[in-house]
């Protein structure tokens, strides 16, 4: 009996909660009927492929955020949902984990589920979509070229003995501790696309030499800097060489003139700014990628 | 717009750092040797900067083949010009440190 009390008595804070979650839709609504209306005025950007004839223009949405949650993405789907069904934008996880719903919010390039609402009275918000995209639809930028640069990059590990087949069990890799530390501030990139858009010099020459025998000195600047130096720099690849080859030109990496947009916009707080910079001096010759701290094929056979 | 950046670039940046020193020096103690490393620093500093100007804004997607390539041979021009301008100053006349120094002797 003594174990059953027990066991409820460790249960107890999660009924609680449980009882409060349910509580709080109804607080929350009773609370909305008696607050006065927190009317908002949303401006989001409008372009719909099957009206060619008709120009981009901004639509203003009025959204009472006493019904609405905090996000902007919550605002965007809200009004989806309930006043215009063909507002077009992409999103997933509404955690800013996805990176599918990046946006230019009053500005900043930056992600709709983790950009809060602002609550000033008598603010309107802009939405448009990522700067300097061609656009598919209303919110929604055409990534392929992006997609394409980060392609070139070759993001995978890439070994000496890639070709060669292996018989042992254990194939893992290994990876001191201060190796796998380098990777922090680059492994969280979650290709949202929000520096790139933000640079001046990828909206300058981001489509510079477009076709697929040239896309390899396509200027990438942050996205293909940033993401190619977390290759670069991981103590298991083996093909910095390589990898450094394919950017010497003028501006696969030079192109960066430390703007600094991108590590300002950047929604995770990342600094693909410092990742470029650190490729130059690679590339420049005088910095080093250093030795592995521990062996990384020692498992192997 | 291709080849090899990565050689030239550690040399865009220690000229900027040079020049640090450099334009100081040459105001302290002019002679002939500081002006002429002040003129050619300082031109290739400016050269480097507004080439990446031209080729940034003259650019073959707005302007079309032929253009962006004249706007870089006149870079090129204006720098050369520039330059030999400047080395035949430092020559033939007081030189560059001096010019700056008689600005604060103008009253006198």
């Amino acid at each position: 009996m003594s174990r059953e009390v027990q066991l409820f008595k460790r249960c107890r804070g999660l009924f609680v909660h449980v009882r409060s979650i349910h509580l709080a839709t109804v607080t929350n609504a009773a609370a909305a009927e008696a607050k006065p209306v927190r009317e908002k005025t949303f401006s989001v950007y409008r372009w719909n492929p099957d009206q060619p004839d008709k120009k981009p223009y901004m639509q203003d949405y009025s959204v009472d955020l006493n019904n609405c949650g905090p996000m902007i993405l919550d605002a965007l789907i809200k009004i989806k949902n309930e006043v215009d069904p063909t507002l077009t934008f992409r999103r997933s996880c509404r955690e800013g984990i996805c990176g599918s719903c990046a946006m230019n919010i009053g500005g900043v390039n930056t992600l709709a589920c983790i950009s809060k609402i602002d609550t000033r009275p008598g603010k309107t918000t802009k939405i448009y979509p990522l700067p300097h995209m061609y656009v598919v639809k209303d919110l929604v930028p055409d990534m392929n070229n992006f997609y394409n640069q980060y392609k070139s990059i070759e993001p995978w590990l890439q070994r000496k003995d890639d070709g060669v087949k292996k018989s042992g069990e254990v194939q893992q890799l290994l990876q001191s501790v201060q190796d796998r530390d380098k990777l922090d501030g680059l492994y969280e990139c979650i290709l949202c696309a929000c520096c790139s858009t933000s640079c001046p010099s990828y909206w300058w020459n981001g489509d510079k030499y477009l076709g697929p025998a040239v896309l390899m000195q396509v200027s990438i600047i942050s996205v293909r800097s940033h993401c190619a130096y977390r290759w670069i720099i991981d103590s298991r690849d083996e093909a910095i060489e390589r990898r450094l080859d394919k950017m010497r030109d003028p501006f696969s990496a030079f192109r960066c003139h430390t703007i600094m947009n991108c590590t300002r916009t950047c929604p995770k707080g990342l600094n693909p700014g410092k990742a470029i910079a650190e490729i130059k001096k690679l590339l420049g010759g005088v910095a080093k990628k250093p030795e592995p701290g521990l062996k990384t094929a020692t498992l192997q056979s | 717009m291709s080849g090899d950046h990565s050689k030239l670039w550690p040399i865009e940046k220690a000229v900027s750092i040079a020049l640090l020193g450099v334009v100081p020096a040459t105001l302290l103690f002019s002679n002939l040797v500081l002006d002429n490393i002040f003129a050619l620093l300082v031109v290739a500093h400016f050269h480097w900067g507004l080439e990446a100007c031209a080729v940034d804004y003259i650019r073959p997607v707005i302007f079309g083949p032929v253009i962006p390539k004249l706007a870089i041979g006149l870079l090129y021009a204006i720098s050369a010009l520039t330059l030999g301008s400047l080395l035949y100053y430092n020559h033939t006349c007081i030189g560059i440190g001096c010019t700056f120094n008689t600005l604060w002797s103008i009253k006198n």
